[in-house]
Formats: C-alpha cells, structure tokens, sequence
C-alpha cells in the first residue's frame, strides 16, 4: 500500500512543480529557439569604482537575431558596435533550457553577461536571469524575459 | 603771578578791577555756539573774581592787540582767544592780559569732542583764570567734559535676534544641483569693535536636476572696524552641520545589450564645517541694524563621495 501512497505523492508533486510551466516542454530534443530575440529585464549594478553608478533600477534591454545549429545557439548578424565588437562567447539549448553568454567590448569597455532561460514555445517566450560583469568593476544580475519571433 | 592775580580779585568793590572778555574768533565752529561759550565765560568769570566787565565787539588774536583794546576800554585784565574745530575735536584757547603790566596772567587751552563740553570748558577756564592754576587741574564734578569721563569698564552692547536670507551656490558640485536658497535666525550681540552671533542656517535646493539641502548650528565672530552707519565688518566661525543631496542619475553602457538606469539617489551625513564671511553692516548708530554679506562656507562630510562647499550671499537685519 505504502508505495501508492509514495507514487501518488510523487505524481502530484510533479504536477505541482510544474504548474507554472504549462506547454514547457520536460523531455526531448532541443527547442526551437531559432528567430529575432528581443529581450527586457531588470535588476541591479553594484561593485562599480564610481558608486553613484550602482543602482537598484538597472534595466536591460536588446534585441538578436539568432540561430540555431542542433543544440548551439549562433548569432546570425552581428549588431555594429561603433569601433567595438559583440560576439556569442557560448550558447546552448538543452530542451527547453537555453543559456548564452555575450560579450560586448568596445575600447576600454568590456560588458560580459552570462543568460539562463527557460524557453516557452507554446508563446516562444524567454523567461529567465542573468548576470555579468563590466563595465569596469561593476557586477550586474537580475531577471529578464522576451519574445521570440 | 598768582599774587598779582589775587590782588587784582581782592581790591575793594570801589575799586574792583575791570575784565573785558573779547569776542572769541571762530574758526569752523557755529558762530552762535562761539557767542554763547564767550558769555558763560563772562559769567563764570565775574562769579568768580567780582569783577566789573566791559564788552567790546573787537576781537584780538595776540597780545599787543589785546593790550590796545584794553587801553581803549580802560579795563584792567583783557581776555581773547579763539575757538577752533579740529577733526571732531573742538580746541579752545583763552587768554589772560594784564594791560598794565603788559604781561599775560594766564594762558589755557581745552581740546573737546562734543559743543557742549563748551560749558564746562567755560567754568574750567574761568577758574584757572581767576585761581593761576591750568585748566587740568581745575577738574571737578559737575565740570569734567567727556573727553575727561572714563568710560565704563563695562561696556553694553547691542543685541538682539537676527534674521539672514539669500541665495547659495554649490562650488563644483554641479551633480546636486546648482543654486539654493538659504535662511537664517540667530542672535547677534555687537560690541564697540566685534560682534559674535550663534545662528541656525537653512539652505534648500533651488535647481534641477538634483539638489542639495543643509541645516547648520553654527557660531560667528566678526570685527567691526568702524563706527559710522556703513562700515565693512569680516569674520568667520564654524559649527556642526547636517547635509545631504539629491542626485538624478542617468547612465548607460552597452550598445548591443544596453545596461540603463535611471533613478533619483539621496545621501545625507552629519559633519563639521566653517564659513568665512566679508560684508558691510549698515546703520550702526541706530537700534537696527542691516548687512549684505559673502560667504564661504565648507561642510568636512562626504555627499556622495565629496565634501559640500559653498559661496553664498545674504541680507540680514539684525533687531
């Protein structure tokens, strides 16, 4: 009898956690995450040398386009970034889990931000967080969402 | 000389010596003023010796001169001098000619600050005429010009509340915003070169974007060089202050993934600080009191990272 009680208890709890993430997909090759990302979030800046740069209030805001090659992300046009550069240091889709790191370095300037998201492809939506380092020695986290076209 | 003197005031009423006073010369002095000194001199004289006066409208500067008169006048004794203005002073020389001796009895000279010390300058003179003494040791009560009075080794001083506005700008702290407006109430207490006034002093941010705020105990001295109704005064002091700002922030990095923010920052701290102030206070003579200062004031606390200095103006009245 013990071991109904155990499964029940093991299907619910599945159920349970897995609310939220109605049409997210638990099992299974690589989403289809392929298309224009366009990304907004919010957190906070702190550890930067001039202090009244590090805020509460950060927002963040891109847009990319990328693709998909099996289960690794490429960015199919790199944004102009004046004298600088802007490259996909990593990225990889396992299931509907995605994660990519950017790296933005423009003169002295270095902006390196590592994303973890979950990927909804019933609305391809990101949904996820991120943190990073730069510019200087300011340190960046919070969370972000976006839309998938 | 004294006994010729004596003699002269101890003769027999029949035959009492007779005195002309002559008009005094004035010289940047009121006449009319002059006019009276010679009377009271007159009467303090003919008080003091019985004497019989003859008057004369001429006036003599020297002693052949005098003599002369006094031959005209068939009088014993002539008296001549002048009243001078010297700066603020007043100087009054007299003297004394004995016509038939050809001598002169007595010679006195008074240096006063104000006209009617001629009054008592008048007694003084009479009476080191009359008695040979000088004029310095005819002092007494009732007789003492100012000059003479010592002053009060307790001294009063003007006080009363004091009330300052004006206007206030941030010295290289453009990030808190750029002019304010500040009040001040306080306690001024002024003596005869110095004056020293506890106040508490207000300052508000006037500008966007940011702004600054601070409110002071603080404690000024000041010299007082002058007198009149418009001397200039300078000073300082210092005290304990609260002050704070607020920042409007924007910034952004990235061009590809742009980080931005945007936000309104406040910081406020307690620290020292001190002020030097130069000015002009005006109507000093009367019971109230008016300034037009500059300021330079610093507060020893970090706002963000930096101490808060300032260069301020402002118009007091002190009651």
């Amino acid at each position: 009898m013990k071991w109904v009680v155990w499964a029940a208890l093991a299907l619910v709890g599945c159920d349970f956690l897995d609310s939220g993430d109605a049409g997210v997909r638990d099992a299974g090759p690589p989403a289809q995450v392929a298309g224009r990302w366009t990304l907004q979030g919010t957190g906070r800046l702190y550890g930067c040398d001039n202090s009244r740069f590090n805020t509460e209030d950060l927002r963040l805001t891109t847009e990319l386009v990328v693709g998909q090659e099996a289960d690794a992300l490429v960015l199919l046009q790199a944004p102009p970034v004046g004298d600088g550069t802007f490259s996909f240091e990593n990225g990889l889709i396992q299931e509907n889990r995605v994660y990519f790191t950017t790296i933005e370095e423009a003169g002295e300037t270095r902006i390196r931000l590592r994303f973890s998201a979950k990927f909804d492809e019933a609305v391809r939506t990101l949904r996820g967080t991120f943190e990073g380092d730069g510019p200087g020695t300011c340190v960046a986290e919070g969370r972000f969402s976006g839309q998938v076209d | 000389m004294r006994w010729l003197l004596t003699l002269l005031i101890a003769l027999p009423a029949s035959a009492a010596p007779t005195w002309s006073v002559l008009p005094f010369e004035a010289r940047g002095v009121e006449p009319g003023a002059v006019e009276t000194f010679h009377d009271l001199l007159v009467t303090e004289l003919g008080a003091r010796n019985g004497a019989r006066f003859v008057a004369s409208d001429q006036s003599c500067s020297d002693v052949p001169c005098a003599r002369k008169v006094g031959q005209q006048l068939g009088s014993d004794v002539v008296v001549y001098g002048k009243v001078a203005s010297l700066g603020r002073n007043l100087v009054v020389t007299a003297s004394a000619v004995d016509v038939g001796q050809n001598t002169t009895l007595s010679q006195q000279r008074m240096s006063v600050d104000q006209v009617e010390d001629l009054e008592a300058v008048a007694a003084r003179m009479a009476s080191a005429m009359v008695t040979g003494e000088q004029v310095e040791q005819t002092a007494e009560l009732g007789a003492l010009t100012h000059r003479e009075v010592r002053p009060d080794l307790r001294r009063e001083g003007h006080r009363g509340p004091s009330v300052r506005v004006g206007g206030a700008g941030l010295v290289g702290r453009s990030d808190l915003g750029g002019a304010g407006i500040t009040l001040s109430l306080g306690y001024w207490y002024e003596a005869r070169a110095f004056a020293i006034e506890p106040f508490v002093a207000g300052r508000f941010g006037a500008d966007e974007p940011g702004s600054a705020f601070g409110l002071g105990f603080n404690v000024g001295a000041y010299y007082i060089p002058g007198q009149g109704d418009v001397t200039p005064f300078v000073g300082g002091g210092g005290g304990v202050r609260y002050v704070g700002g607020t920042q409007h922030v924007t910034a952004s990095a990235g061009q590809v993934v742009m980080l931005s923010t945007e936000t309104e920052k406040r910081d406020a701290v307690w620290g020292p600080g001190a002020f030097g102030r130069l000015g002009v206070l005006f109507f000093r003579t009367y019971s109230m009191r008016m300034s037009v200062s500059v300021d330079y004031d610093i507060t020893l606390a970090d706002v963000f990272g930096e101490n808060v200095q300032l260069v301020q103006g402002g118009v007091a009245i002190m009651f």
